[in-house]
């Protein structure tokens, strides 16, 4: 049980850490993450409110990830924006491929919860 | 369980087969490298007009194997095209924004530009940095930048503020 708990913890903390870094890195070098965003929304909003709005939807998700309430929804979340920044930028393959990790483990998170919860 | 790891294993195949198929489809715009005729070389410094071809994709008099030349290549805003030449050492390459979508050509990998030379972004770009020109266009900006690559080798760039925009100079 309790090996079963710091498993449950070190897959949060892993997952978090995926969305909580790279807002804080945005805000320090913002032009090394603003080309991971599609052609097609640059221009909606300025870059800058781009990033921010982003960077506080990351961080939205890595809090409620970190906090282990109804973790497969954020689960989920995590899962299908990390699966977009892989499709939008399948020729930076050699940096996002751990997106696709990261990705599968936010999935398999999301479905140990449901396993969990129907035992 | 042992359908499952089967699943898990066809999975990851289709993932790696369809990144591989993906790559490999990067390469089909590639472009030979042909001489260009006198007067090409000009381009470099014609200012960004839409249409604008690479000068190496039109026959041309081989005229000498030690006379630098200038390719264009195209930025229209999502991609560069040709995504792929062929040069010479000491030849140059003319990255024309012909959008108007700014454009910071740069070396892989994004974002630390590290592959051309070994020095990264941060280093590169400073105000103070006294080494070689990067291959680091070091700024956003519609305006053409121009880079002669004095390194043989395939040397893969991007637009640093699109990053899926990506192309190669092979240098031979």
């Amino acid at each position: 049980m309790a090996t079963s708990n710091v498993t449950n913890v070190l897959l949060r903390v892993a997952l978090a850490f995926a969305f909580l870094y790279p807002p804080v890195s945005a805000y320090l070098a913002p032009y090394d993450w603003i080309g991971y965003f599609p052609q097609f929304v640059h221009g909606i909003v300025s870059d800058t409110v781009l990033l921010s709005l982003w960077g506080l939807l990351e961080v939205g998700i890595g809090l409620w990830i970190l906090s282990g309430k109804r973790i497969a929804l954020p689960s989920v979340i995590a899962a299908i924006l990390l699966a977009l920044i892989v499709l939008f930028n399948l020729a930076q393959m050699e940096v996002v491929f751990r997106d696709v990790s990261l990705a599968l483990a936010a999935l398999a998170r999301a479905g140990a919860n449901r396993r969990t919860s129907m035992l | 369980m042992k359908t499952s790891i089967a699943l898990g294993i066809v999975a990851v195949v289709i993932i790696i087969g369809g990144i591989a198929l993906y790559s490999s489809g990067n390469t089909q715009s590639k472009t030979s490298y042909a001489t260009p005729t006198t007067g090409t070389e000009t381009q470099a410094t014609a200012p960004a007009t839409a249409g604008t071809k690479a000068s190496n994709s039109e026959p041309g008099t081989q005229t000498g194997a030690s006379v630098p030349k200038t390719v264009t290549v195209t930025y229209d805003g999502s991609s560069y095209s040709p995504s792929v030449v062929n040069i010479r050492t000491g030849d140059t390459v003319a990255f024309v924004d012909a959008s108007a979508n700014p454009m910071w050509v740069a070396s892989g990998v994004h974002p630390t530009h590290t592959l051309y030379d070994g020095s990264d972004t941060s280093a590169h770009c400073a105000a103070d940095y006294a080494g070689p020109a990067p291959f680091d266009e070091c700024g956003a900006s519609t305006a053409t930048y121009t880079f002669t690559f004095t390194e043989a080798g395939t040397h893969p760039y991007h637009n640093h503020v699109n990053a899926a925009a990506t192309g190669k100079v092979v240098v031979e």
